[in-house]
């Protein structure tokens, strides 16, 4: 290990997923929505509250992804380790 | 042949097949001459994308997303989509900030484990013995009861035709072999294939029972109808209720991701791809497993069995006894297996390596032979007392220990969190909150108490949470870094 002060990151990808933390974990996810609660069925099979989650897994799948695209793209800068990366 | 036979010969083919990946591993290590600690522990700290998408996915995924996931269905209805529908953002959240920082300094300082960073960070080999105990500990009663559960997998399979003790000893030796042998090289190669088997076999499972149920529209339907509750929230068991809802997304995810045999793959990453894919195999596996296998096999388990099945984890290996055939049934069963393996050997490895560098390698400089040598023996150690400890698990203690595992590892959030993100954190601050959360967390889950009906380890989460900032502030800026 070494004595030299460990740089603090200043990546944008931090932010980011923040916002979709706050947008899809805490705002639609943990709070109890009615849809949630509901059994009925739409397109005839499926239940709302299966169809409510589903979505939303899926949308923040596709969120992080495009995160990741862009935090791969963005890549250089200070924040970036020195073994070639 | 018998049905058990077939199983039995599944099981010990796919012994043989991970055994032999630990053998290769390990002479490709010694033909190459990359006898270190960095390749042992964390592959020589070059995992590329696909193997930690798969290394990922396996570690994370244990026996209970395959058989648990079907048997929560089966009980609590629907509301068991909370599980991952609070993990997989925080979890990447976690993955692309923190993972990325410690992987970045795993390369630059040389670190070996999760540990090294906040000892480096906070100068405080106190900090690290704390963090170190904390995660050893706990991972190694979570390793014991994964034994046990792939134990009574094993049993269950072959229809108890090869006993608890001897499925046990099983396990035991196979993945001792193979980890002790090959390392992390082995524990990665195998993961992968277990991970593949994971997938596909759940997929073939839902596939099979949802056909002959009439497909997924029918079982839906006919849920509908007999049994509604389930199919919302608070659930049929009326497990999830508004304060439990809201309380799972707190505190779990962190808990999950703080568990060092996830956070070491992070640091093992070769870059920043290699992260990525390691941060994608989460919602990839926990939407296949948790959202679409998971619901299909769990509902049709109670459309078969009706609502009295004794042990709910058995809904899978009982709607294969009766609608699959026995080799397909005993491939899929191998996948429930291959989940328990997968997880078993990163942990075993985690432990191991926690223990080597966090305990012995504080005491002694020791030559890289050394350590490995020191490495190995430790993971026999670890595997006897797993032995002990799964042969006749001491319930009470145990039940203490597992119930409090993920939201023990969440307690080591901050100090990493804050460690990476805030430059006045300090070791006061961080030891303070740790201790005080971990006291808070074990006492109200031995007293089994929630103050004002908020359960326990929030209260500890938080308090852990406000002392690191608050002691942080009050104490000496000297003590930010020395």
């Amino acid at each position: 290990m070494s004595n030299r002060e460990i740089e603090f990151p200043k990546e944008k990808v931090g932010w980011m997923m923040l916002g979709g933390i706050v947008l899809f974990h805490f705002v639609l996810g943990m709070v109890p929505w009615p849809w949630y609660k509901s059994a009925k069925l739409v397109f005839g099979w499926m239940p709302v509250s299966y169809f409510a989650g589903f979505t939303l897994y899926l949308t923040e799948f596709v969120y992080i992804l495009i995160v990741g695209m862009l935090w791969l793209k963005n890549s250089g800068g200070k924040e970036e380790w020195k073994s070639g990366l | 042949m018998e049905k058990w036979t077939v199983a039995a010969i599944v099981i010990l083919a796919y012994s043989v097949v991970m055994i032999a990946i630990g053998l290769l591993a390990h002479r490709r290590t010694k033909k190459r001459k990359l006898e270190t600690a960095g390749e042992y522990f964390l592959m020589g700290k070059n995992i590329g994308p696909f193997l930690l998408f798969w290394t990922m996915l396996a570690s994370l995924q244990s026996t209970f997303a395959f058989l648990g996931t079907a048997g929560k269905y089966y009980v609590e209805g629907i509301g068991f989509m909370i599980l991952p529908l609070s993990q997989g953002l925080i979890i990447s959240f976690l993955t692309l900030t923190i993972g990325y920082r410690l992987c970045i300094l795993t390369k630059e300082r040389n670190y070996l484990t999760p540990t090294d960073f906040l000892a480096d960070r906070f100068h405080s080999r106190n900090l690290r013995f704390l963090a170190g105990f904390v995660e050893a500990f706990f991972l190694l009663f979570f390793l014991a009861m994964q034994f046990v559960g792939s134990a009574h997998a094993i049993t269950g399979i072959t229809e108890g035709h090869i006993p608890y003790a001897e499925a046990l000893v099983l396990i035991i030796i196979v993945t001792g072999i193979y980890t002790a042998f090959g390392g992390m090289r082995a524990v990665v190669w195998t993961d992968f294939i277990q991970g593949v088997l994971l997938l596909a076999m759940s997929l073939t499972a839902a596939i099979f029972i949802a056909d002959h149920f009439g497909g997924v529209p029918a079982i839906f339907k006919t849920m509908a109808q007999v049994n509604p509750a389930s199919l919302s929230i608070p659930g049929a068991a009326n497990v999830y209720t508004d304060i439990n809802w809201i309380t799972q997304f707190l505190v779990l995810p962190f808990g999950i991701w703080f568990c060092p045999h996830i956070l070491i793959r992070t640091m093992a990453a070769r870059d920043k791809r290699s992260l990525l894919a390691g941060t994608l195999a989460i919602p990839v596996s926990q939407i296949w497993l948790y959202l679409i296998a998971g619901p299909i096999l769990g509902f049709a388990g109670y459309l078969e069995f009706g609502p009295g099945l004794k042990a709910p984890d058995e809904v899978i290996p009982l709607l294969m006894t009766r609608y699959v055939p026995i080799i397909l049934g005993s491939l899929v069963m191998s996948g429930a297996i291959a989940a328990a393996m997968s997880t078993i050997d990163s942990m075993m490895l985690s432990v191991s390596q926690i223990v080597t560098k966090d305990f012995v390698m504080q005491f002694r400089k020791i030559s890289q032979k050394t350590i490995l040598r020191i490495g190995k023996v430790l993971m026999l150690v670890i595997v006897m007392i797993s032995f002990f400890v799964a042969y006749r698990p001491p319930l009470l203690l145990i039940n203490v220990i597992i119930s409090v595992t993920y939201t023990a590892m969440a307690q080591l959030a901050p100090a990493f969190i804050l460690g990476v993100y805030w430059k006045r954190a300090n070791r006061y601050g961080i030891g303070s909150g740790l201790v005080v959360g971990l006291i808070i967390l074990l006492t109200t889950n031995a007293l089994k108490i929630s103050p004002i009906g908020i359960p326990g380890f929030l209260w500890a989460f938080a308090a852990n949470w406000v002392l690191c900032i608050v002691v942080s502030l009050l104490t000496s800026p000297r003590a930010v870094h020395g």
